[in-house]
């Protein structure tokens, strides 16, 4: 097959920062054959989001060429043609939605390409149909959940008939369905001949290409299939990135398992090739008791309702009869498809919202008071919101991490409640104080912000998807921080789709389904019952789909198991000898 | 309810497809009709021209299918201005009269011509506001731009490039709500950081500082987000100077006419009533 994408020797360096000259890619070469599966990964700031960008014309190289389909980037004649063959997929869906009904926004791209009104309806209505939009064509885009968001900015990019499309961490802002549907549309896409680029900071999504380009500090430092990058955990971490999952499981249990081919990349290979027990049953499996020391719960919540926009034809509601109750100094995760009223719960603990129907306690709070202090709430409860980078103002870092105990009140002298706060997170007191927010990078902007929040020293913290578009470094230093504070007596409550990569800190767990409470619980527990958690339109973490393979194969696994420690353990006890003696 | 549900106190700027008679209209019609309208209300002078304009609008809501309830509270936001205007209307103009008196004191009066100035600006507010919601519901932004671009086609000529400037509006329509929204979380976030909004104490300055916090987000973010934008519509093909076509071919029957003509007998009658 030909080469659809020819990218040799290129190197770009953005307008000067600072007096800083960083290249964001430094002599990159590789190509793309049509019809090609490849994934780009590296750590935030490696130059991926620009190699898309030059893919599709949108930035061009200062030394070397791109040719897609033998087309010269750098010819503006040719950028209309090339912008129609290479389609680009943001992040952020809803910063792609020019119209503001879904068909004409679909229309939008035929229309620029000068295209007849019957061939743009045809092209409309194609990638209607195959994003599984056409029931929604006349909605206003605003309104769309983030999922179908996502889905009308495909949509806007098939139209075009592209013949490659570059997906920018298309699924970072999705929950586990939504993801799980862009990934199958993506493998459809690609099965139709169309060439497909994914960048991606999820291993599993990697694993999926045929190909996977390894991007770090503007390099192009490793370009194989995912068998071969993934070989190797030490030089993969290197770079900041973890094995996939699947990858990570079956190493573990290749101790009890020995059979188990050492390249497999996915979920579904893994659990196929557990094997049957077959080992003479020792001891019956222990059933299983639920510690069972509950003290008086910190928040309290009981049959909770909110309809937002209430009596406008836009209402819908959020919560319906909602219960839910949260244990101090502990992480507790919240968690259920988009859409089903977590970060209403969220904002009603810290006085955000109030209850229209039903009673919130929160400590000695009574949320339905109509006398209620709100400000002695919030310096109770804080809640950061979905990346509260977006909300520094303030000139100096200091002065931003100073802000909310400045308003809220503190204990003891200011500047070490920020010391204090700053040193949580990582970040040096003395050099950063006087640091301006605006020359920040984005990865200590997170930790200003996040050291903004925890400087209000409240008992409890929210957090609305605290995860979401961060490289794996930052995830395992966010987990680390918080899992600090919980041990200085604070109580975590956080609403997440990226509950997996959560688990090591989590103690419970609140599933919310519609509205309702659905499954809450001890996280092992919760997270051990795979056919509720799909019901409510999640998948269960895959320590627990290997522990229910393995049961429905015969093993006698005790309790609820829903991480990878958890069911070594177990496996070491059945299966004497082995595991330990491996090592 | 709660403080920060900016979207639901909007109402203009919201399109709701209904699918009614008037929102199959050519859009150059609909544009240029209820460009119309509009002006017809803010040069009309007498009520009785008003009230019929105010009529004619509610029932093109109704026509529109769009529900009453929710164009009447648009009308809350703007209240307190509008009676605001309303009293000052009325004084002054009550104190330029010569008629009889209602109520005088000191140079505080109240008659019968400034009863009707005030009622008049009220009526006249009421039915701008209304005319907008109306046109935003029936009339989307993409039909806005290609009704703009209808419109101003002839001007091309002259080197003013109606198409761009429809995009321009187009874009400015679509993110209203989005604004709105980003307000929305960026006050909540705020709030949860302790700022505190409206405290009538301190001078203008302080009071301008205390809105930084919402204000400076605001406006980082929207920048953010229109440099997204510009990339996404450049990465979908978007360029100024290529011939731009459309989903929509638009043709005009006699339902355009009729409505068109319908427009320009009331915006008549409103203008030049009473008959003679």
């Amino acid at each position: 097959m030909p080469d659809f994408i020819v990218v040799e020797n290129v190197s770009f360096a953005y307008p000067q920062h600072e007096g800083q000259n960083h290249p964001a890619l430094c002599n990159v070469h590789f190509k793309v054959r049509a019809g090609e599966f490849a994934a780009i990964i590296g750590p935030n700031g490696s130059g991926k989001s620009t190699l898309a960008r030059l893919l599709n014309a949108l930035l061009l190289p200062e030394s070397g060429q791109i040719l897609i389909d033998g087309l010269d980037t750098r010819d503006p004649g040719n950028h209309a043609r090339i912008r129609s063959q290479v389609g680009l997929v943001f992040q952020r869906p809803q910063n792609q939605i020019v119209a503001t009904t879904v068909e004409e926004d679909v229309a939008f791209g035929p229309a620029n390409l000068g295209l007849d009104p019957a061939l743009i309806r045809e092209c409309v209505d194609t990638a209607l149909r195959q994003t599984g939009l056409s029931e929604y064509r006349q909605r206003p885009s605003h309104l769309l959940s983030a999922g179908e968001t996502q889905r009308l900015a495909l949509a806007g990019v098939l139209a075009m008939r592209p013949r490659c499309i570059i997906f920018d961490e298309t699924t970072a802002m999705l929950d586990p369905l939504g993801r799980a549907m862009v990934m199958e549309q993506i493998r459809e896409l690609n099965h139709q001949g169309i060439t497909v680029m994914l960048i991606t900071h999820l291993m599993e999504e990697a694993a999926l290409a045929e190909r996977v380009l390894l991007l770090h500090d503007g390099q192009l430092v490793q370009d194989d299939s995912p068998k071969i990058v993934f070989s190797d955990a030490r030089s993969i971490q290197r770079y900041g990135l973890g094995l996939p999952p699947a990858r990570e499981a079956a190493l573990e249990l290749r101790k009890y398992f020995p059979q188990l081919t050492p390249h497999i990349l996915s979920a579904q290979v893994l659990l196929q090739s557990l094997p049957a027990f077959k080992l003479k049953q020792s001891s019956p499996a222990k059933p299983y008791a639920p510690s069972n020391v509950e003290s008086a719960p910190l928040v309290q919540v009981r049959g909770l309702s909110y309809v937002y926009q209430r009596n406008t034809p836009l209402a819908h509601t959020a919560l319906d009869g909602l219960d839910f109750s949260m244990q101090e100094r502990h992480t507790h995760a919240l968690i259920g498809a988009t859409g089903c009223g977590k970060s209403t719960l969220l904002q009603h603990l810290n006085g955000l919202l109030r209850p229209q129907k039903g009673s919130v306690r929160v400590g000695p709070f009574d949320l339905a008071d109509a006398d209620l202090d709100v400000q002695e709430l919030r310096r109770m409860v804080v809640l950061a919101f979905q990346q509260p980078e977006d909300q520094i103002f303030e000139q100096y870092v200091g002065d931003e991490i100073a802000y909310a105990p400045r308003h809220l009140g503190y204990q003891g002298k200011l500047a070490d409640v920020v010391a204090q706060a700053m040193q949580s997170v990582g970040l040096d007191f003395e050099t950063y104080k006087d640091r301006l927010t605006s020359t920040l990078s984005g990865g200590e902007k997170r930790k200003v912000a996040l050291a903004s929040i925890l400087a209000i020293q409240s008992q409890v913290v929210l957090l609305d998807e605290p995860l979401a578009g961060l490289d794996p470094r930052s995830v395992d230093e966010l987990l680390r921080t918080l899992d600090q504070q919980r041990q200085q007596g604070k109580s975590l409550l956080i609403s997440t789709h990226q509950y997996e990569e959560l688990m090591p800190i989590l103690q419970n767990v609140s599933l919310l389904r519609h509205g309702k409470d659905f499954l809450q619980g001890e996280a092992q527990q919760v997270f051990g019952q795979t056919a509720k958690l799909e019901e409510a339109g999640l998948k269960a973490p895959l320590a627990a789909q290997i522990a229910d393979t393995l049961r429905q194969r015969g093993w006698p696994l005790p309790g609820p198991i829903a991480s990878l420690e958890k069911l070594t353990a177990a496996l070491a006890e059945l299966t004497p000898g082995k595991g330990s003696a491996h090592e | 309810m709660s403080d920060f549900e900016y979207l639901s106190k909007i109402s203009m700027g919201q399109y709701f497809p209904t699918h009614s008679v008037i929102h199959r209209l050519n859009p150059a019609f609909k544009l240029a009709a209820f460009s119309l309208l509009i002006l017809a209300t803010t040069i009309c002078k007498p009520w009785q021209g008003l009230l019929l304009l105010l009529v004619a609008n509610l029932a093109l809501l109704v026509i529109g299918k769009i529900s009453l309830k929710y164009a009447l509270r648009g009308l809350l936001a703007p209240l307190p201005f509008i009676l605001v205007l309303a009293v000052i209307q009325v004084l002054m103009i009550s104190f330029q009269s010569s008629q009889a008196d209602w109520f005088s004191w000191h140079f505080l009066r109240v008659n019968n011509a400034g009863l009707i100035s005030g009622g008049v600006l009220c009526l006249r507010f009421f039915t701008l506001v209304l005319m907008l919601t109306l046109t935003s519901a029936t009339l989307s932004t993409l039909e806005l731009v290609h009704g703009l671009d209808m419109l101003f086609r002839p001007l091309n000529k002259l080197g003013i490039p109606s198409g761009q400037a429809a995009m321009v509006i187009q874009i400015m329509l679509r993110f209203i709500p989005s604004l709105a929204l980003n307000a929305e979380k960026i006050a909540k976030s705020q709030a949860s950081r302790g700022a505190v909004w409206g405290d009538p104490k301190g001078n203008l300055f302080q009071r301008t500082r205390q809105m930084l916090p919402l204000l400076l987000p605001l406006f980082t973010v929207s920048l953010q987000q229109a440099d997204a934008l510009a990339e996404a519509m450049l990465a979908r093909g978007y360029a100024s100077r290529s011939l731009r076509t459309g989903l929509h071919e638009y043709d005009s029957g006699w339902k355009e006419l009729l409505f068109f003509l319908f427009v320009l007998l009331l915006c008549a009658l409103a203008l030049f009533w009473p008959l003679k």
